[in-house]
């Protein structure tokens, strides 16, 4: 069936409009989270323009291909990832401490971003070409295991413990969907349980475990590392229900609110338009991931449902991560809010993902 | 996934629900959050949000400045570094205090002790050292201290360092106003952060949000004075002067604008340097012609005999038995200087004489002193806008002793203020009326809006304005020949003025102190259209202590350089108007001894004058004679013609005869008066124009930076020079201009002779309109 006729009919207009008002929501807020900062970032509005237009572009590519295409490359995709993971190493440079980059030209790629897409579709490929039924052993998570671990291994090293949690987060959401014996979750439960203090002591960097006890507990250092969290909190406290109107935010206005166009747009959203902007918010992005479940249950084969899934435990990995560490619920992961934080890859990286999801979406009826 | 068993899809679905679920729960778990942050606990982080955007509220907004009369800089706030420090972030990066102190010490002349103590506090925020230089900030930047770090702040400035420093007053190093006006008008000059809150980055730069746009609005309001610059200046640099020649202890004087109650300056001293006021000892910056009384002496027998007068205890004409010198009063001996026997009151006031004060003091009664005194606002606070003004010591008539009646007539056992001195003369001056005193002109706010406007308040009529007047001729003996101070008499301007030579009153010893004086002189000048009044007050000569000799020629040289200053143009018939004046206080004398013949008081028959010219003064009244016309005349030519015929004349204005009544050609009664308006010849030039300026010559080109200068300068042609003016006093000369009927009587010159009835019925419609004008200029000034 030609692209234009599915268009028509199938298109998936609530997936659509639902992340074209997430991405309104994002420029307009980065507005006002950037209308402060010094000149060389005034423009970030516009910059996000030009990134989520490439990215919208890379999404229609992306939902004009069978994704049985992608299906039958998928291994590929995966190597050509972990090789940029590698070339991060190489040539990348450091920015605040960290290895993340590879520069090309004007712009910066960051592999660990696009990583995730691709174990997605790794796991995908797995899975689909493991049609079993009967719960899984933990024997037969091994090769899953494989696959998530090397990439991870390489983002850790970065360091960017963000992005690994994100893959850690899509993994268990695909496996969780697969069936799985007790016996192996209980095994997996105590391994990551067991594996806690050994991550602690050798896996975590000195200011990754500062920002934990600081989250554990907040008046430790106000002014130091717990001052992220804190004055994202006053901020959103501030706002109050009705919020202190667009531009009027006082923290983020006078510079109160660190990161305001990463890491905490929320923050800046949530104070001027109040709790119920932030309620509004989050109820998009629950949309968004509640249709991909949706979309993964009707999805025609066990690839397009993995993907599906895979996709919206991406979104849901980021928005609970982001709105988590904002709110002072989890530590402070320099992990970015989807299509609202400031940043090229990160909107590259969402928009292929819905663009697969509305790729399942669309093609989830046999003809 | 339709191929599969519908149990296998069930399952599926089962863990998809579970999944979104778990979704749900996320979800739940941030919206509860943000409920909590939001909601319950919204009006907490609320406040914490606040007081990191409020907080330091410390430095307050910019206090407003204090201008004089003609828009120049008196005090002004100007941002100056303050070097503090955070001893948490020092602590922090692993410094110790005494180190740091050590560092700080060396750099910015501070005690290191002290400065490692603040330190060491646990706190947020400690001052080093406030208000350095900006080669310090320099200094202190390179130490490269963690924490330590540098804000503005407002520091007050006097660019005019001790010109009217008592007046203007201090602020402390907080920026908070604990003397003079700055105190007074702390209020207004500090501005509010109460109503516009300053709301601050994370740096502590103040950065008001978008509902403030203006942040002038937090600012303080700005206070233009009655004081001239000019004319300040002048006035402490002769106060010092004498002060200097004469070896005084200290001493103060008062410039005032009679009309409108203005202080034009205001000078004492010692002096000090509000820049530096720490540095000078309380003695030094007191205010004292506001917060010191002293007894006034012989000044006050002005308001005893405007008051005898007033009251008609005495005629202006008559003969007081001055009792060669010496009189007894209860059991207490009253001297004069010299054995003075029959005078009038003007002769009183002229020589000083004690007796005759006395006398006409208590020929009114005990009550009638005290109430005319009370009205010429002794007793009382002027209701200055300065702090700790002393409202003199009056006691009320019931308490007085016998002798107490006589004393106060001429000045002893009650004391006053120079402030107070100089109202109760500018009353004289001013028809009667007591002036409420104005030293702050207009309060404006930082956008330039005028908020507040000062103007002239009559506070009281206290003597008739016929009276009022005629104390003022009598008063221009005093600075002739025989009175007692010709040194305070200025070339070309007819000056009313009193001695006042008081001896101090001995606390310790009770009576008076031997050889401690005051000297004083209160005056004013021009006689007929008084524009200053100066109150001259000296503690302590040694050199001389007369009021004649020590404060007189004080006012002398001031009076000058102030007239000079104002463009008062000189009574160019000034010698003129001495004769007249002198004629009339003869004459006075005269009709006096004539009253005396009548009265057949022989006591004093061989006192007086010659009897044929009393007899002639008296069969003159039967005799009427034609008036000549003086139209066109001037005033020299028009009293010649005048005392040919034996008769009185009162002038008005300066120039050529414009204007007389009777008119030319009617007749009078031998003795009678004929009122002249005279008015400036036909070169009309402005009062105002002053082509060089006697005192400041800067004066004119300073000012043209301030908005009100450059506002009057445009109403100014080019080239006229009055720039300087301010535009109440240019209202003024504008009215006195107005004042004179000018265009009409020029054509009745014309005509001469022939003045035909309809011309003169409107010329003399012009001077009544024109006498309510002046009435009306001199009320609303």
């Amino acid at each position: 069936m030609p692209l234009g006729r599915r268009l028509r009919d199938q298109f998936d207009w609530p997936l659509f409009v639902t992340i074209a008002a997430i991405a309104v929501i994002g420029i307009v807020n980065l507005y006002s989270a950037s209308s402060i900062a010094g000149p060389l970032f005034v423009d970030s509005y516009i910059q996000q323009i030009y990134w989520l237009t490439l990215g919208s572009a890379v999404a229609v590519l992306v939902v004009a291909i069978d994704y049985r295409q992608f299906e039958r490359h998928a291994w590929i995709a995966y190597g050509i990832g972990i090789v940029l993971l590698v070339l991060v190493f190489l040539l990348g440079r450091e920015v605040r401490g960290s290895q993340r980059w590879i520069p090309i030209g004007a712009f910066s790629l960051q592999p660990s971003e696009l990583m995730k897409i691709f174990l997605i579709i790794a796991l995908a490929k797995h899975l689909h070409d493991d049609p079993r039924t009967e719960g899984r052993t933990v024997k037969d998570l091994l090769i899953p295991g494989a696959i998530l671990a090397a990439p991870l291994v390489l983002i850790l090293n970065q360091p960017d413990l963000g992005t690994a949690l994100v893959m850690v987060m899509i993994f268990a959401g695909i496996m969780f969907l697969t069936r799985l014996k007790i016996r192996s979750l209980v095994i997996l439960v105590l391994f990551f349980v067991s594996s806690a203090p050994l991550t602690w002591e050798y896996l975590l960097k000195d200011y990754q475990r500062d920002r934990v006890l600081s989250f554990l507990n907040p008046e430790r250092d106000l002014l130091g590392t717990g001052w992220h969290a804190h004055q994202a909190q006053v901020a959103i406290g501030s706002g109050g229900f009705w919020g202190k109107g667009y531009l009027q935010g006082t923290q983020n206005q006078h510079r109160f609110l660190p990161d305001p166009r990463t890491d905490f747009p929320f923050a800046v959203w949530a104070e001027e338009q109040g709790f119920i902007g932030s309620v509004v918010l989050l109820f998009l992005f629950l949309f968004v991931i509640l249709w991909g479940l949706k979309i993964a249950s009707d999805a025609k084969d066990r690839f397009g449902a993995v993907v599906a899934v895979g996709v919206s435990s991406l979104v849901f990995a980021h928005t609970v991560l982001n709105l988590g560490m904002v709110c002072g619920l989890l530590p402070v992961v320099g992990i970015t809010l989807p299509l609202v934080s400031y940043g090229g890859s990160s909107v590259l990286t969402t928009l292929i993902g819905i663009g697969l999801l509305m790729n399942v979406s669309m093609r989830r009826y046999h003809f | 996934m339709n191929n599969l068993p519908p149990r296998r899809i069930a399952w599926i679905r089962l863990r998809i629900a579970l999944l979104a679920l778990l979704l749900f729960a996320g979800a739940g778990a941030v919206v509860y959050r943000a409920w909590d942050l939001q909601v319950r606990d919204s009006e907490e982080l609320r406040k914490m949000a606040e007081k990191q955007y409020l907080r330091n509220i410390r430095l307050a907004p910019k206090r407003g400045s204090i201008y004089d009369r003609n828009g120049a800089e008196m005090a002004v706030s100007v941002d100056v570094d303050s070097v503090w420090a955070n001893p948490l972030k020092l602590r922090q990066a692993k410094w110790s205090p005494a180190e740091a102190a050590r560092r700080l010490a060396s750099v910015l002349k501070v005690d290191e002790k002290v400065i490692a103590k603040r330190l060491a506090y646990d706190k947020h925020f400690v001052w080093i050292k406030r208000q350095v230089t900006p080669h310090q900030v320099k200094q202190v930047c390179l130490l490269e201290i963690p924490g330590v770090e540098v804000l503005q702040e407002a520091r007050r400035f006097y660019p005019n360092r001790e010109l009217a420093a008592h007046v203007l007053g201090f602020v402390n190093i907080d920026g908070v106003g604990i003397e003079g006006l700055e105190f007074a008008y702390e209020d207004r000059l500090h501005g509010s952060f109460d109503s516009v809150p300053a709301i601050r980055d994370r740096r502590g730069r103040v950065v008001f949000s978008e509902q403030l746009l203006d942040q002038r609005a937090a600012q303080g309001d700005d206070l233009y004075l009655t004081i001239d610059k000019s004319i300040q200046r002048a006035a402490e640099r002769e106060l010092e002067l004498t002060i200097r020649t004469f070896e005084a202890r200290a001493g103060s004087v008062v410039v005032l604008d009679p009309l409108s109650g203005e202080i034009l300056a205001m000078a004492n001293y010692p002096i000090f340097n509000p820049n530096h006021f720490e540095d000078y000892p309380q003695l030094h910056r007191r205010n004292r012609a506001v917060t010191d009384r002293f007894e006034p002496g012989s000044t006050t027998k002005i308001f005893t005999v405007a008051g005898a007068l007033a009251k008609g205890a005495i005629r202006p004409d008559q003969l007081i038995d001055c009792e060669k010198g010496v009189i007894q009063v209860a059991e207490n001996w009253i001297h004069d200087t010299r054995k003075w026997e029959m005078l009038t009151p003007a002769q009183i006031l002229t020589y000083s004489s004690n007796i005759g004060a006395a006398k006409i003091g208590l020929s009114m009664g005990r009550a009638s002193l005290f109430r005319t005194l009370r009205r010429f606002g002794f007793g009382q606070p002027s209701d200055i806008e300065l702090p700790g003004e002393t409202s003199g010591i009056l006691p009320h008539y019931k308490r007085w002793y016998e002798m107490d009646a006589a004393t106060i007539s001429f000045g002893q056992g009650l004391s006053v203020n120079t402030v107070q001195l100089a109202l109760a003369m500018g009353a004289i001056a001013n028809r009667g009326r007591l002036m409420k005193p104005i030293l702050v002109k207009r309060i404006a706010d930082a956008r330039g809006q005028t908020v507040e406007e000062s103007l002239p308040q009559i506070r009281r009529q206290a003597v008739p304005a016929w009276d009022a007047e005629l104390i003022g001729d009598m008063l221009t003996g005093v600075t002739e020949k025989e009175g007692t101070a010709e040194e305070a008499a200025i070339d070309d301007y007819l000056v009313a003025g009193k001695t006042g030579t008081a001896q101090k009153a001995d606390y310790i010893n009770g009576g008076y102190a031997k050889d401690q004086w005051i000297a004083s002189f209160i005056g004013f000048v021009p006689l007929q259209h008084p524009r200053v009044v100066i109150a001259v007050v000296i503690d302590e000569p040694i050199i001389a202590h007369q009021g004649g000799t020590v404060a007189a020629p004080l006012f002398r040289r001031l009076g000058r350089a102030t007239l000079r200053h104002l463009g008062v143009p000189p009574d160019s018939s000034a010698n003129a108007l001495a004769e007249y004046v002198r004629r009339r206080r003869e004459q006075a004398r005269q009709s006096a001894e004539a009253a005396r013949v009548e009265s057949g008081d022989g006591r004093s028959a061989e006192s007086a004058g010659p009897g044929n010219r009393s007899e002639r003064a008296a069969s003159a009244s039967e005799e009427r004679v034609i008036v000549p016309n003086l139209i066109g005349k001037n005033a020299r030519a028009a009293l010649g013609e005048i005392r040919e015929l034996d008769l009185a004349i009162r002038l008005k204005g300066s120039g050529l005869v414009a204007y007389q009544k009777p008119a030319g050609g009617e007749s009078l009664a031998r003795g009678g008066t004929v009122q002249v308006q005279l008015k400036p010849p036909v070169y009309e030039r402005e009062p105002s124009d002053v082509a060089d300026n006697p005192l400041e010559s800067s004066v004119a080109t300073s000012i043209k930076d301030t908005a009100g200068a450059q506002v009057n300068a445009r109403h100014h042609p080019p080239g006229t020079g009055g720039a300087s003016r301010t535009p109440i006093s240019k209202q003024r000369a504008g009215g006195r201009t107005r004042v004179s009927p000018e265009r009409e009587p020029t054509k009745a010159t014309a005509a001469g002779a022939a003045a035909d009835r309809r011309e003169k019925r409107f010329a003399e419609l012009a001077t009544a309109a024109s006498r309510l004008v002046t009435r009306v200029v001199k009320e609303s000034d």
